[in-house]
């Protein structure tokens, strides 16, 4: 894939709160379901290493539900929309790693997917990583399955 | 800029994008605060020590 390419990929519009240390995005998916509010999410225990999360928002509390399978029809999008967010974080805030993982295989196993597919664009401009065990991980090869990732930035502008 | 004007400022863009009330943006900051409660419910991948001084060292930290 390259950036043109990617560019043109469909993703929706989205907003971002910052508190401290938290970063909060938040982006509306349009679907067969209807709308539903969907928040990225960017925490850090030491102010460099961040997770990132993907949830529902619940429609009455807007409570984040990370578990959630909405099945709205929009899952490239959604996916598209999540993965920007997180190029633009890093983007940002260039001196920082993030990191992510499915909470369930088939959804790890769809991540790795997406970085496998589009692995030369993300490689132009982050270093990335899978995680192999608890305390080990190295550069990403997509003929490996890992249970977790990790983006860094390489400073060039998108 | 304080949190306070970061929030009033998040508030009325989620309501011009989103076409919230102000009820509902107060909701979503509210909510947004309180993310350290649900912890536990998250899909973020667990760190060790090893790992995170493996991490911390790739930002030159």
């Amino acid at each position: 894939m390259d950036i043109e390419k990617y560019n043109l990929m469909e993703k929706y519009d989205f907003e971002e709160r910052e508190e401290d240390n938290k970063f909060s995005y938040i982006f509306e998916s349009i679907g067969t379901k209807g709308s539903i509010l969907k928040g990225v999410y960017f925490e850090t225990r030491n102010g460099f290493v961040y997770q990132m999360g993907l949830a529902d928002l619940d429609p009455d509390t807007f409570k984040p539900n990370f578990k959630s399978n909405s099945n709205n029809g929009d899952i490239q999008k959604v996916i598209a929309t999540t993965v920007w967010i997180g190029m633009c974080f890093l983007q940002k805030y260039p001196n920082n790693v993030v990191g992510f993982v499915g909470n369930e295989t088939r959804k790890t196993k769809f991540y790795q997917r997406i970085i496998t597919q589009y692995l030369s664009y993300f490689l132009q401009y982050f270093e990335v990583y899978g995680v192999l065990s608890l305390n080990e991980m190295e550069i990403f090869n997509p003929q490996i399955e890992y249970f977790g990732f990790y983006f860094k930035n390489k400073k060039k502008s998108l | 800029m304080t949190q306070q004007q970061k929030d009033e400022d998040f508030k009325i863009r989620i309501q011009k994008k989103f076409g919230f009330d102000n009820q509902k943006a107060n909701a979503i900051v509210e909510a947004f605060d309180n993310m350290d409660k649900l912890e536990n419910q998250k899909e973020m991948p667990e760190i060790t020590p090893e790992l995170e001084a493996k991490l911390l060292a790739l930002v030159g930290q």
